[in-house]
């Protein structure tokens, strides 16, 4: 560097940093909890992914209420406070808790016309095989009967389709209404359900605030007044994962650097080396998540809480350059380390930016994150810290001496039969265990809700009778008119393996909408019922010519009275099944049939061998899905450690020629033995353990190079053993995290840095 | 995950009002100590239905027989014949061998409502009734007469005034209809074991 440039880097990082800062911050920054927008897009065809969408929307935007309680009227006497309570949210549409008296009759009126073009199953049939005598009977028999329900309308809909139609409405969900409330059925203590709809997104901070305050103070409130209310939505788990990424990122952040303080302050016995080694990190950490923000729009909180492991190694180059500081001058210290600074710097960012090649967009934030922190910590470093210690004094750390004095006491690595032996040994045992160990991919491992939530969410569902899953079958047509025709004709082949209990109850939009060629065919049907029972009917019941001409004026006024998908979309009624259609344009359609219950593998199976043989039908499992997501990038994962691996590899033999194994063995074997350990500590080995990896691989090499360009000096190995105490004091609490992700994370890092440590003295070049 | 569908099936299932007016006009004590509540019943009926629209009566009749909290069975056999079993579960109707209806009453609450209503005017449950209605009337020598008034507006939509009349025994019955419907029905030859 010329005197020049010298002078102007650090007014044009700071500058630069500055303007960065400005762009990024100029805006309260948005944070994104949602664990689904770790996984990657782009694996699901676009219609999977929009079927997807619409069945999960019903989670997420929706919050359900049950209130319980001794009485009835208690019950209902607090409903419409909790329901104004919500309705008054900003985050909120609307809240239902009851039905209006208009209700039965608005739904009269919107489905009436449509009677005769909308048949149910039963019916169909019967009128295609001509069995007309029976719906005759089954007017007398209602006509005649004692009981008044289910009316019979003798002029314009003599036969009682629209009875059949409404019946064909109901649900598997066991509510009713009392007194137009919605009573959840045979529960111990009256039970009314609330359903709340949200405008905004569960995951978002804001909405999570605003609903689930409301929802504490309305419980609290109840619980005084010995009444219950349980909740259940997606924001709920979006809450619970959002604040246990919080309390963690506190914990651990505050543990972190309450632990490295103790420890800095223990071995420079002065505050000002710890806040000149603090100001790296936190414009590293400032600088990522303004890049981030940048790039990604939001900050991820499990980046963020992964980004605290950056800490963790961005605080080796301040450690490193500080500690050299205190055996050499501000210019001297640096020109002597910045060769494993730079190269330290390089095989870091190496190991993390092979992350951005994984095609999960947690991980490329991740990367970007870490690769954007170490940069940005490593010049204020190089830039930064010569200014601010232009006056400090040398003056060389006594724990250093000690340090190093028990550092040349570890027995060296020597190539002989003994120990290659023993690694050998240690190596095949690892190679073993791992090799045997069962690879976990299951979507638990994403799951970040507490048990007692997941308990709740169970209960809320077995009330109701519902279930949250996420399997369904999926047909994807040229027009809406053949997914209807092809969703009849496979329901007709699921409703005997319904009755087998082979498989769960189902809905289909094909039980209440049919296609219209379908529509036609069904009021040809009916016309065929009239001509051939009408008359019999009207002179059994002792009607005259004139009254039977009305019925029949009334059925041809309804032969246009055909239902389009864009009137059914419309109906109020309609609202529950609106998600049975995924998507109708001009030139694709998609519709999905939605099981009320978990399919196994038995009805999977059943299932595949009714579908396989249509290319337009498929059956959707997120739950799979996510899992064999995992498994894909578990693979790749470990692909691009071994990439990332080879790549340092390269760029160190380069440099160090034979000696190379000094440097490359610990983080290695270390790697290996940690990777042995998780397997047999958990089972087997995942895609967050391998992410670890990475991380001891990028500490463990700066370890190696420091070392060896330093030719193993004492202020050289105490800043390697500070840093790597510093990392596992950030890594090491991960370990005890709640959420999955970060536990295994920590797990394997804690394992691998500290073998890594423990190995160097053996294997690093010895001073003389 | 849908709830909105709740909406559609057109349920309505009542419970006692503690708000409503208490028992004043009339002494369902008095009633109760009148009328028998016996085990099982059988007997003959006559049942009239008028259609407004119409203008038209349809004339039946038949036997029935009922046990208590159990069953009852509404056996037409004129002009058509028809059985109907009513449980507090369901509701079966059969003509000659073929069912032309069945329904649980979860599936269908306002049939149940109505058999619940229809099970306990048959079997004079008056603290039943009033759960529903509010009951007023005469007794006079040992013959009552008992007008009953939905309480609930949704439920008058199906009913909207019931009126009976009996001695030991419910003799008569007819249940009017908003639109000007009725169904009467007389009840002779009862029995009981």
């Amino acid at each position: 560097m010329t005197p020049t440039l010298k002078k102007l880097a650090l007014p044009v990082w700071l500058a630069l940093l500055a303007s960065l800062y400005f762009c990024a911050f100029h805006q309260a920054p948005t944070f994104d909890s949602s664990i689904m927008s770790l996984l990657p897009h782009s694996q699901q065809q676009p219609m999977v992914q929009r079927a997807i969408d619409k069945t999960s929307a019903g989670f997420s935007n929706r919050m359900l209420l049950l209130l319980s309680g001794a009485s009835d009227v208690q019950v209902q006497g607090e409903l419409s406070g909790i329901a104004e309570a919500f309705q008054s949210l900003e985050h909120v549409t609307k809240v239902q808790w009851r039905v209006d008296d208009d209700y039965l009759a608005r739904f009269h009126q919107q489905l009436f016309p449509y009677r005769f073009a909308l048949l149910d199953n039963k019916s169909r049939q019967a009128l295609r095989s001509g069995q007309f005598d029976q719906f005759e009977q089954r007017t007398l028999a209602k006509l005649y009967s004692p009981l008044s329900a289910d009316k019979i309308d003798l002029i314009e809909d003599p036969f009682g389709f629209f009875t059949q139609l409404r019946q064909q409405q109901k649900s598997d969900v066991n509510v009713q209404f009392a007194q137009s409330f919605l009573k959840v059925k045979d529960t111990k203590q009256p039970t009314y359900l609330l359903l709340v709809t949200l405008s905004g997104d569960p995951y978002s901070l804001d909405v999570q605030k605003s609903i689930i305050d409301a929802l504490k103070k309305q419980q609290q409130w109840l619980n005084d007044e010995d009444l219950t209310l349980h909740a259940s939505g997606m924001i709920l788990h979006a809450d619970a994962g959002a604040q246990q990424a919080k309390s963690e990122i506190s914990t651990i952040g505050i543990g972190s650097l309450l632990g490295i303080t103790i420890v800095l302050l223990m071995v420079f016995r002065h505050v000002k080396p710890i806040i000149l080694m603090l100001i790296p990190v936190a414009i590293g950490c400032i600088t990522a998540i303004a890049v981030t923000i940048l790039i990604f729009g939001k900050v991820h909180l499990i980046t963020l809480a992964f980004g605290a492991g950056l800490v963790g190694v961005s605080i080796d180059y301040a450690l490193h350059y500080i500690c050299e500081r205190r055996y050499n001058s501000a210019q001297k210290g640096l020109s002597s380390i910045l060769p494993s600074l730079v190269l330290g710097l390089i095989s870091s960012v190496l190991a993390y930016a092979v992350q951005i090649f994984a095609p999960f967009p947690g991980l490329q934030q991740m990367a970007v994150f870490s690769v954007v922190g170490l940069i940005s910590s490593w010049l204020t470093v190089v830039f930064l810290l010569p200014v601010l210690t232009q006056r400090s004094s040398e003056s060389p750390i006594p724990l250093a001496t000690t340090l190093n004095a028990w550092r040349t006491e570890v027995p060296r690595f020597k190539m002989n039969l003994a120990t290659l032996t023993l690694l050998l040994f240690f190596v095949s045992g690892s190679v073993f265990v791992i090799a045997n160990g069962n690879p976990q991919d299951d979507v638990r491992l994403l799951q970040t809700s507490p048990p007692s939530l997941l308990k709740q969410e169970n209960r809320i569902q077995q009330m109701l009778g519902t279930s949250n899953s996420t399997q369904f079958v999926l047909l994807t047509c040229d027009s809406l008119d053949m997914c209807l025709q092809n969703e009849q004709l496979l329901t007709e082949q699921l409703i005997p393996l319904v009755n087998m209990n082979k498989i769960p109850p189902f809905q289909a939009l094909s039980e209440h909408l049919s296609s219209t060629p379908v529509q036609l065919e069904n009021y040809q049907l009916v016309a065929q019922l009239y001509r051939a029972k009408l008359q019999s009917l009207y002179s059994k019941l002792g009607l005259n010519e004139a009254q039977q001409q009305k019925a029949i004026l009334a059925f041809e006024a309804a032969q246009v009275n055909q239902l389009s998908v864009k009137q059914w979309q419309k109906m109020e009624v309609n609202e529950g099944w609106q998600d049975l259609l995924v998507t109708d344009d001009v030139d694709s359609s998609a519709t999905i049939v939605r099981f009320t219950g978990y399919l196994n593998n038995e009805a999977k199976n059943s299932l595949e061998d009714i579908i396989s043989t249509r290319p337009n039908i498929q059956l959707i499992d997120q739950v799979a899905n996510i899992s064999n997501v995992l498994q894909t990038y578990r693979i790749q994962i470990s692909q691009l450690v071994f990439a990332a691996y080879m790549a340092v590899l390269l760029l160190l033999t380069w440099r160090y020629r034979m000696g190379v194994w000094r440097v490359i063995a610990p983080p290695i074997l270390a790697s290996l033995f940690a990777l042995a350990a998780v397997t047999l500590i958990e089972g087997g080995v995942n895609i967050f353990h391998l992410l670890g990896l990475i991380l001891v691989l990028g500490i463990g090499l700066d370890m190696g190079i420091f070392m060896t360009e330093s030719a193993s000096n004492p202020q050289t190995w105490l800043a390697v053993t500070l840093s790597s105490l510093t990392s596992l004091l950030a890594f090491g609490l991960l370990t005890w995290s709640q959420t999955p992700v970060l536990h295994h994370f920590g797990l394997t890092v804690l394992i691998g840095l500290s073998l890594v440590w423990l190995m160097t003295p053996s294997m690093c070049k010895h001073d003389k | 995950m849908k709830y909105l569908w709740l909406l559609v099936f057109v349920p309505f299932l009542y419970s006692a009002q503690s708000s409503a007016q208490p028992f004043t006009q009339f002494d369902v004590v008095a009633l109760n100590q009148l009328t028998l509540s016996p085990g099982s019943l059988s007997g003959q009926f006559s049942q009239q239905k008028y259609l407004a629209d119409f203008d038209m009566q349809l004339a039946s009749s038949g036997e029935f027989d009922y046990t208590k909290n159990q069953s009852v069975n509404w056996h037409t056999l004129a002009p058509i014949e028809n059985k109907i079993t009513m449980t507090p579960q369901s509701i079966t109707s059969v003509q000659g061998n073929t069912q032309v209806m069945h329904l649980q009453a979860d599936s269908n609450p306002v049939v149940s409502v109505l058999s619940d209503i229809f099970f306990s005017v048959l079997t004079s449950q008056w603290q039943q009734l009033e759960v529903y209605f509010t009951l007023s009337g005469q007794i006079d020598d040992g013959q009552w007469q008992v007008v009953l008034i939905p309480k609930d507006s949704a439920i008058s939509q199906a009913v909207s005034k019931i009126e009976l009349q009996g001695d030991a025994y419910l003799r008569h019955l007819k249940f009017i209809e908003n639109n000007g419907d009725y169904t009467d029905i007389t009840f002779k030859d009862l029995r009981h074991e």
